[in-house]
């Protein structure tokens, strides 16, 4: 069964697709951005305060597919 | 104006965020000055119809007729989600480093880090080898396990059964670590454990 594109386009408005990382290793941490003279929401990366967000390690031990996501509203 | 969205430092449930991964410049520790043109840097992207805006850890690949808007949820549980993925990342320390939009945003977020397991592994996870058996309190190694078919076995993965179980055996025991360690540097914080949530013992 199929659908061309055109008509998926006429039919439907959101499509959903799921990754399943059930058997993939997960490591996770919650934090947040916040102002204040700490200023721990630096903005963008190549902005002068960039380098005030906060920042992880990340240690490869071999060679590995990653896959990292970023989530907003868990803490 | 993205609904729930907030600047000037107010609390807000909704802000864009984006993320980076690059080599560290600065070993173990914060990073500052970052390039992003230099090599081996990653940018998760601007969050746009083709790129990875989530809701509610669903991907939204595609919105709205045409494809032509960016998407814009209009429910306050709406969030954004970003996303990177390296096929073959090497050994080495990596920064990764969590922004929003806009400087002085306040706002929770989660980073989750991934690598797909071996085959070994989940199998033994499922309790479909012997290993895995092994592991799960079942059958020790070497001992006769009527549900694994040694054909099935030969097929996939050895020259016979035993070279199977073997070889699983020592991917489990290998496959136990996970090829990566998460570390967080800035701010610095009492708890720099990894925090695995679905680590397999």
């Amino acid at each position: 069964m199929w659908l061309t594109f055109e008509d998926w386009l006429r039919e439907f408005a959101t499509v959903f697709i799921c990754r399943e990382v059930r058997f993939w290793h997960e490591v996770s941490m919650t934090g947040a951005w916040y102002g204040g003279p700490l200023l721990l929401a630096g903005g963008l990366v190549t902005g002068s305060t960039g380098g005030n967000n906060p920042q992880f390690k990340l240690t490869m031990h071999s060679t590995a597919h990653i896959f990292l996501t970023l989530s907003q509203g868990y803490a | 104006m993205v609904p729930g969205y907030h600047s000037g430092g107010s609390q807000s449930d909704f802000v864009p965020i984006l993320a980076v991964l690059f080599p560290s410049q600065n070993g173990n520790k914060r990073d500052v000055g970052v390039d992003p043109q230099a090599p081996g840097f990653h940018f998760s992207g601007a969050p746009r119809p083709n790129r990875q805006v989530c809701w509610q850890d669903v991907v939204l690949l595609l919105h709205g007729s045409g494809g032509g808007s960016i998407a814009q949820p209009s429910d306050a549980m709406l969030r954004w989600q970003v996303s990177i993925e390296v096929p073959d990342l090497r050994p080495g320390v990596y920064t990764i480093m969590v922004c929003t939009y806009h400087a002085g945003i306040e706002a929770p977020f989660r980073l989750s880090v991934y690598s797909p397991r071996s085959r070994a592994q989940v199998e033994a996870q499922l309790g479909t080898s012997p290993a895995g058996n092994a592991a799960n309190g079942g059958p020790a190694r070497g001992e006769l396990v009527s549900a694994v078919n040694p054909a099935h076995l030969r097929g996939r993965r050895g020259s016979n059964a035993a070279a199977t179980t073997a070889s699983a055996a020592e991917d489990l025991t290998a496959m136990g670590k996970r090829p990566f360690t998460l570390t967080q540097v800035y701010p610095e914080v009492s708890l720099t454990e990894d925090l695995p949530t679905e680590e397999w013992a």
